[in-house]
C-alpha cells in the first residue's frame, strides 16, 4: 500500500537519507531511533505533509486513507470531542462506537482542553481511527503518560489493531518495549542524513529491545 | 481580581457634575450646562431631525463598515498566508495607513463629485488599511500544527475557514471591529461636514455656523450612545460566546 524510495540527498532534503521500504497490509511497524534524528519527519512524508519529498519519493495506492496520531491531540479546542469527530466525516453512531471503545463515552460534549493528556489522546486517535485508515501513524503516543496510562493505551492500541487486522500502522517510539508489544515489524532510523540501518520482522528469537541495544551500541 | 460594578459609574458622573458646575458659575452660551444640552436633545428628537440625521449616518457607517471589514479581512488574510501577496501589497498599505483621511476625502469628491458613493469610498478607503494590518498578524499566527491536522484529515475548504481559520481569528476581527466602528464614524462626520446634505456631520456644521453648541454636543451624545448600545447589545455578547473555550483548560487546571 506504501513505497518509499526517498532519495534525501538528490531533492536536498535537510534531514533525511536514502530510505527504500515497503509497507503492505497488516504490518505493525515500530520505528526506532534516537531522539531528533528524524522520526517524525519520515512520518510527516508518509502523511503527504512535507512538500519536499514528490510524490514520485512516496508512492501511496490509490485512495489510501491515513489516520495521523500526532504527538500534541491537535483537535480543535474550540469544538467539543463530538464535533471533532463528526469534522472528519463520522457519522453520530460511529462516534458513539469510536468513544465508547477508547472509554471516552462519557465525555463526548467536554471541550479538549477540558480532558486530561491522556484522554485528549485517546479522543484524538478515536479521530485517526474515524476515517477507516489503511494506514495508522502514530508519533511517540505514550510520551508524557504514567506508566499505567501508557500500558493502558498499549493494550488499547493492541486490541483495536486486532480488531482491524487489515490495517497497517507505523509507529514512532524511542522505547523499544513498545516495538516488542505492538510490533511485528522495526525499522531503525540513525545517521545524518538518516537512513534506515534495520528493517526486518520482529521474532520472538529476536525482539526489538535487544536488536536496538545492538544497533545503538557503536554510538556509545 | 474583578473590580466591583460601582467602579464602572465614578469617572462618568464625576466628569458631567465637573461640567454642570464649571458651566453654571461661567454662565456662557458657549458651554452649556448637561440639561440645556438634554433639551436641546429633546426638541430635535420631538421634530425627528434627530432620528433622520441619525439613520442616515449610521446607514453609511454600516456601509462602510461592512465593506471595509471584508476587504480588509480578505486583503489582511491573503498578506499573511501568501509572502508574495505581502511583498506585493505591503508598500501600498503603508502609504494608504499614512494618507491623511482629509486628502482621501477632498480627493474623491473633486474627482466624483459630492455623491454618495464618493463619500462611502472614502471612508473605506480610509478604514481597510487598518483592519489589514490587524488581520495579517491574525494570519501569521495561525497554528501551522493545526493545518496540518487539517491537511491530513482533508478538511475542505469551508471547514478550513469556518472551523479552523475563523476561531483563531476572531480576537483580531473583535479589535478590527472595535477600532473601527469608534474610527469609522468618525470620518463619516467629516465626510458628511464636507459634503452631504444630511447626517450628523452635516448637522454639526449648521449648528457650528451659527455657535450653537449645545446642539452639537446633544448630537454627539445620541451616536456615542447608538455605539455604545452596539458594544453591549451585540458586541460583548459575542464575544462571551465565541471565547468560551479559551476557559476550558483553565478550570480543568
Amino acid at each position: 500500500m506504501l513505497e518509499l524510495q526517498i532519495d534525501g540527498r538528490a531533492s536536498g532534503h535537510p534531514i533525511l537519507g536514502a530510505i527504500t521500504a515497503r509497507v503492505a497490509e497488516g504490518d505493525r511497524i515500530c520505528l526506532l531511533g534516537p531522539s531528533g534524528v528524524g522520526k517524525t519527519t519520515l512520518l510527516n512524508g508518509i502523511a503527504g505533509l512535507d512538500r519536499r519529498l514528490s510524490e514520485r519519493m512516496i508512492k501511496r495506492s490509490a485512495e489510501l486513507r491515513v489516520g495521523y496520531l500526532f504527538q500534541e491531540h491537535r483537535l480543535l479546542p474550540w469544538r467539543s470531542v463530538r464535533q471533532n469527530l463528526a469534522m472528519v466525516g463520522a457519522c453520530d453512531e460511529e462516534i458513539d462506537r469510536l468513544l465508547a471503545q477508547v472509554g471516552l463515552a462519557e465525555v463526548a460534549e467536554a471541550l479538549p482542553d477540558q480532558l486530561s493528556l491522556g484522554m485528549a489522546r485517546r479522543a484524538a486517535l478515536a479521530r485517526s481511527l474515524a476515517i477507516k485508515p489503511d494506514l495508522l501513524l502514530l508519533d511517540e503516543p505514550f510520551a508524557s503518560l504514567d506508566p499505567d496510562r501508557a500500558a493502558e493505551l498499549r493494550s488499547l492500541i493492541t486490541r483495536l489493531l486486532d480488531a482491524h487486522p487489515r490495517m497497517a500502522m507505523i509507529c514512532v517510539t524511542h522505547d523499544a518495549r513498545d516495538a516488542d508489544q505492538l510490533a511485528n515489524r522495526l525499522w531503525y532510523l540513525d545517521g545524518a542524513p538518516a537512513e534506515l540501518q534495520w528493517d526486518q520482522p520482529l521474532t520472538a528469537a529476536a525482539s526489538a529491545s535487544r536488536i536496538s541495544a545492538a544497533l545503538r551500541a557503536p554510538c556509545t | 481580581m474583578k473590580p466591583p460594578r460601582w467602579t464602572y459609574w465614578i469617572m462618568l458622573p464625576l466628569t458631567v457634575a465637573l461640567w454642570a458646575a464649571i458651566a453654571a458659575t461661567l454662565e456662557t452660551p458657549l458651554l452649556p450646562t448637561p440639561s440645556a444640552v438634554l433639551d436641546s436633545l429633546w426638541r430635535s428628537m420631538q421634530s425627528g431631525d434627530l432620528q433622520q440625521h441619525l439613520g442616515v449616518t449610521l446607514r453609511r457607517v454600516i456601509i462602510s463598515f461592512v465593506l471595509a471589514m471584508l476587504l480588509g479581512a480578505l486583503l489582511g488574510v491573503w498578506m499573511g498566508r501568501s509572502a508574495l501577496a505581502n511583498a506585493l501589497f505591503d508598500p501600498l498599505l503603508v502609504l494608504f495607513l499614512n494618507l491623511p483621511a482629509l486628502v482621501t476625502i477632498i480627493l474623491l469628491y473633486v474627482w466624483f463629485g459630492l455623491v454618495e458613493a464618493a463619500a462611502v469610498l472614502a471612508v473605506v478607503i480610509n478604514k481597510v488599511p487598518n483592519v489589514a494590518v490587524t488581520l495579517r498578524e491574525g494570519a501569521r499566527s495561525l497554528d501551522p500544527r493545526l493545518e496540518q491536522m487539517a491537511q491530513v484529515y482533508a478538511f475542505s475548504r469551508w471547514q478550513r475557514l469556518a472551523d479552523v481559520w475563523l476561531p483563531q481569528l476572531f480576537p483580531y476581527l473583535m479589535a478590527a471591529t472595535r477600532g473601527g466602528l469608534a474610527l469609522i464614524w468618525k470620518i463619516v462626520l467629516v465626510v458628511e461636514l464636507l459634503g452631504r446634505s444630511d447626517g450628523i456631520g452635516f448637522q454639526l456644521h449648521m449648528a457650528f455656523q451659527v455657535f450653537d453648541v449645545a446642539s452639537i454636543l446633544a448630537y454627539s451624545l445620541a451616536f456615542i450612545a447608538v455605539v455604545q448600545l452596539i458594544e453591549l447589545a451585540l458586541l460583548q455578547p459575542l464575544e462571551r460566546r465565541a471565547s468560551r473555550w479559551r476557559q476550558a483548560g483553565a478550570q480543568h487546571a
